[in-house]
């Protein structure tokens, strides 16, 4: 039996799809739910230097502590990514090996 | 006879690449980031809870001198050497870049708090206020690094 590309295409693309749908919900929470407490903590920062409780020196080192919490956050966002786009490869590979081992006629890879 | 040993001697080589090419392709699932590390995982939890308890204390009784660097000098000392015993081994790991610049950020802001801390003196103390930011980024700091430790456990 021959294999039929666009129906291999499109099944690939689908199964592609299915992950980045089923991963998404929890990278959007994880995202929202981290940035607000990122922007309340930098508005506690600025009550803080505002109201005199601490200089300029402390708040620029309190600042900086905030900035390296945010690109770490940014981080954990970059490799769910990753991770996503490598299970919607290794879904579409998958769904390639089933078409070609029904192709061939027995289990080839 | 010798076109006989040929054809035979050629089936078995087209043979052998044909299991080379299968095993190949069967053991081609694409991993674009570093695998899950149980002993990270335990670290990073320990550092949480160390840094958190830590910075509770501190804000629960804010009274000089008690709570001065001096006297806490040792904190600083063993969590910066847990932190860089942590870097050196996700750097070590294959694919595992993110984390480690998670770690690098980490040991960075511990720094930068040991400086908030000895820029009090030996006569005052950061205050209650003072320290609920500083939790709330290093809670943050702690959660992205589990975060992404724990989804890469593929298939949970």
């Amino acid at each position: 039996m021959a294999l039929d590309v666009a129906a291999v295409a499109e099944q690939m693309l689908q199964a592609s799809k299915g992950v980045f749908a089923g991963k998404w919900p929890k990278v959007k929470a994880y995202a929202e739910s981290e940035f607000k407490k990122l922007a309340e903590t930098l508005a506690m920062i600025e009550k803080l230097r505002l109201t005199g409780q601490i200089n300029e020196e402390e708040a620029a080192l309190q600042l900086q502590i905030q900035k390296n919490a945010t690109r770490s956050v940014l981080l954990t966002l970059k490799g769910l990514g990753l991770l996503a786009v490598e299970e919607a490869i290794n879904a579409a590979l998958s769904v390639v090996k089933k078409a070609v081992n029904s192709a061939v006629g027995f289990t080839l890879i | 006879m010798e076109a006989i040993r040929r054809t035979a001697a050629h089936l078995r080589r087209s043979l052998s690449a044909l299991w080379v090419c299968g095993a190949v392709c069967a053991a081609c699932a694409v991993a674009l980031i570093s695998a899950y590390d149980e002993p990270t995982e335990r670290a990073v939890t320990g550092l949480q809870t160390s840094v958190d308890s830590f910075l509770i204390n501190l804000a629960h009784d804010p009274q000089a001198p008690g709570c001065t660097y001096e006297k806490h000098k040792a904190f600083y000392t063993r969590t910066l050497t847990g932190v860089s015993s942590l870097e050196v081994r996700n750097r070590a790991r294959p694919q595992n870049e993110l984390t480690a610049e998670q770690i690098v950020l980490l040991d960075s802001s511990l720094v930068l708090l040991e400086r908030l801390h000895k820029g009090k003196g030996d006569a005052a103390c950061m205050s209650a206020a003072e320290i609920e930011p500083l939790r709330r980024n290093f809670n943050s700091s702690f959660t992205a690094i589990l975060t992404l430790e724990l989804a890469k456990k593929r298939g949970t």
